[in-house]
């Protein structure tokens, strides 16, 4: 008897089960799958978003470096620093009058 | 007992259905309030959460010269401070700290004790400190990024360039005139950030439009240096009191160059005097001597009064002028106005003036731009001085026409000397070229401009001839002859007000030569004053030789060709006491 019972439940439990139209399943899946793509979307922007960010911190350090150099190459230009080497290390000195000789002329 | 089964599950599943359709309206209606009945709320509150505003201050912009050569600049820099909360033995760690950063350890500890969250303890501070402090491992530092202003060629102009104070604000020069041109703006940007804090700021370019502009200058990095090296050769040798220079185009009124001594380094201001700072070339008024003798003759001859060759009689050396005696400092009879300007002759000058009135005095020298500003631009610019006529004694009136009782700055004069170079137009001095945006496009061009004629083409040919007489091994500058150029000058040697103010010191005088080459084309314009010297005191001793170097040393640099055959060259040298 007690088999029989729960025979005819469950029966009744299918029964209603198929009573559930396959479109709400559907929707339901549907806002699934978005929720997941939204998440997976947002979680791969921000991953996207600090990538960039590193990037830009390079490009800046390489930016920063770039005009360290430029700076650099200012300062061993710098016509007082030129002077004292051609002065002291090769031996050069302003030419007196006549030694300068214009070729374009 | 079927049926009553069937009714039990189907009140069961009613039961259920009722549950979840409860729930589902109860979800739907939260939906409904999120998204649409507190949904500008909350998108508020979202924004809060992952975005926040910093304060940005955008980096100064250059000062170039002419060339594009860098002589003021931004770079970055770093600036360390502490969070007291965090110091866990403020004593010890502030003795460690301001061994590297050579402070006072006792304010050091006074502020990592003071139990505030953040203390700021060192701006721009230097890579190897920041290494060092990093090694210490104090928990509770915080390095933090800032920019320090840097000047490439140290002392190279170091007066017309300026600095600028700790919140990057000009305080000088160049800095300090065109402070709103190069001051970067100041705002506030809005940021994306993480959960913990961290910015997501893919948009850091935005920050570059908050850059401030740049300027460039007509300065010549080298032609700079040149001068700068004449005027410390001959302050030193002369042990003088400080030296000015400046080199300028008479055609157009560039300068090239404006060179002060003593230096003056902009990235250590304040390890120097607040004297030495400023740019004196502009700011400071002198007694130039007989150089002002070329103006009054110019105005004479273009007014007519006399010619080249006009003779006035000097009086054998001295010329009583009301209850005082002028002097020359040779005796001679009757000279030419030529034979003036060539040995410098006060009283040949007095004569001159006597001739033609103290009102076509001040005529001539207002017009050639005396006691008026030159309308360079740059801060505390002077006028001079030169009283009205009405209130000159007949010897002030004699006085002023060789170069005392009237101040004049080292500009007014290079730019007066050019109006003869540039055939009788005076030029408006031009010391900045453009001024460009931050994305280097130019913003603004300063074109030469002409401010006015003030003697005619003709007699400013017949100023040249006389000025390059002065040159010449009879007259008072032969030691500003330059081998292969047709050189024009003109020497003054000045005395100085005594220092208690009253009437002049006997030993304290301002040497000057001011002049240009080559005569028929002047290129360069180039006028040196050296303030007391000591060894000797005269103008053709003391400045020629700085004006020939500075001079001759340009012409190879820009590349000018002698203008002279061999055979007419013109050179000098000479250590007699002439003025």
């Amino acid at each position: 008897m007690v088999w029989n019972a729960d025979r005819i439940r469950k029966n009744g439990v299918k029964q209603e089960i198929k009573k559930i139209p396959g479109r709400w399943l559907v929707i339901l899946l549907f806002f699934l799958c978005e929720l997941f793509i939204y998440t997976g979307m947002r979680v791969e922007c921000t991953r996207k978003g600090f990538q960039i960010s590193q990037a830009e911190q390079v490009r800046k350090r390489s930016e920063s470096y770039r005009k360290e150099l430029i700076i650099e190459r200012e300062r061993l230009g710098s016509p007082e620093r030129i002077a004292t080497i051609a002065r002291t290390r090769l031996g050069l000195y302003m030419p007196k009058q006549g030694q300068v000789v214009y070729i374009d002329q | 007992m079927t049926q009553e089964i069937k009714k039990g599950i189907r009140a069961r599943i009613i039961v259920v259905e009722v549950f979840f359709f409860l729930v589902i309206l109860l979800l739907g209606a939260k939906a409904v309030e999120i998204q649409i009945i507190e949904s500008s709320d909350l998108a508020k509150k979202a924004i809060t959460e992952y975005t926040g505003t910093v304060r940005i201050q955008g980096k100064r912009g250059e000062i170039l010269d002419r060339n594009m050569n860098r002589l003021g600049t931004t770079i970055a820099a770093l600036s360390v401070a502490a969070s007291p909360r965090k110091i866990q033995n403020p004593a010890k760690d502030a003795r460690a700290i301001a061994s590297i950063l050579e402070i006072d350890p006792v304010k050091l500890k006074q502020k990592l004790s003071n139990g505030k969250p953040f203390t700021p303890i060192k701006r721009k501070i230097t890579p190897d400190e920041v290494r060092d402090l990093k090694a210490l491992n104090i928990k509770g530092l915080i390095f933090q990024n800032d920019v320090i202003r840097f000047y490439p060629n140290r002392t190279l102009a170091g007066q017309v360039i300026g600095f600028t104070g700790s919140e990057a604000k000009g305080l000088e020069g160049l800095e300090y005139g065109y402070d709103s041109v190069l001051q970067g703006q100041q705002t506030r940007l809005t940021i994306t950030k993480d959960a913990t804090g961290r910015h997501l700021d893919p948009d850091k370019r935005l920050k570059e439009q908050f850059n401030g502009g740049s300027l460039v200058l007509t300065l010549d990095r080298n032609i700079q240096y040149i001068s700068e090296t004449a005027l410390k050769d001959v302050v030193t040798r002369y042990k003088a009191q400080s030296g000015m220079a400046i080199v300028m185009r008479p055609k157009t009124g560039e300068i090239l160059a404006m060179a002060l001594y003593p230096e003056f380094n902009p990235n250590a201001f304040s390890d120097f005097a607040r004297d030495s700072m400023r740019n004196r070339v502009v700011t400071d008024p002198f007694e130039p001597g007989s150089v002002m003798k070329v103006f009054v003759a110019a105005s004479a001859m273009d007014k007519g009064y006399c010619t080249p060759k006009s003779i006035f009689f000097c009086e054998n050396g001295a010329y009583k002028v009301g209850s005082k005696v002028i002097h020359d400092t040779h005796d001679r009879g009757w000279l030419t106005l030529g034979q003036i300007i060539k040995y410098s002759s006060n009283i040949g000058t007095v004569k001159i003036t006597e001739t033609t009135g103290k009102q076509a005095l001040y005529d001539a020298l207002t017009g050639f731009g005396f006691g008026k500003r030159t309308g360079l631009g740059l801060p505390g610019e002077t006028p001079g001085t030169l009283t009205s006529p009405g209130r000159w004694s007949t010897i002030d009136t004699a006085a002023i026409a060789f170069g005392q009782g009237m101040s004049v700055s080292a500009l007014q004069l290079a730019v007066g000397i050019s109006a003869i170079a540039n055939d009788g137009v005076i030029m408006r001095p031009l010391l900045v070229k453009k001024t460009l945006l931050n994305t280097g496009e130019t913003d603004q061009a300063f074109e030469p401009q002409v401010q006015r004629r003030v003697i005619s083409k003709q007699t400013a040919r017949k100023v040249r001839r006389m000025m390059r007489s002065v040159v010449s091994e009879e007259g008072t500058g032969p030691n500003a002859a330059i081998q292969g150029y047709s050189v024009c000058g003109k020497t003054g040697t000045a005395q100085k007000v005594a220092k208690n103010g009253k009437g002049y010191a006997k030993n304290l005088y301002t040497a000057v030569f001011a002049g240009f080459a080559p005569e028929v084309s002047p290129e360069l314009t180039v006028v040196v004053v050296v303030d007391e010297p000591r060894k000797n005191h005269y103008g053709g001793v003391v400045a020629a030789p700085a004006f020939k170097s500075i001079l001759a040393e340009s012409l190879h640099y820009l590349n000018i060709p002698p203008d002279l055959e061999p055979e007419q060259i013109v050179a000098g040298i000479s250590d007699g006491a002439k003025s």
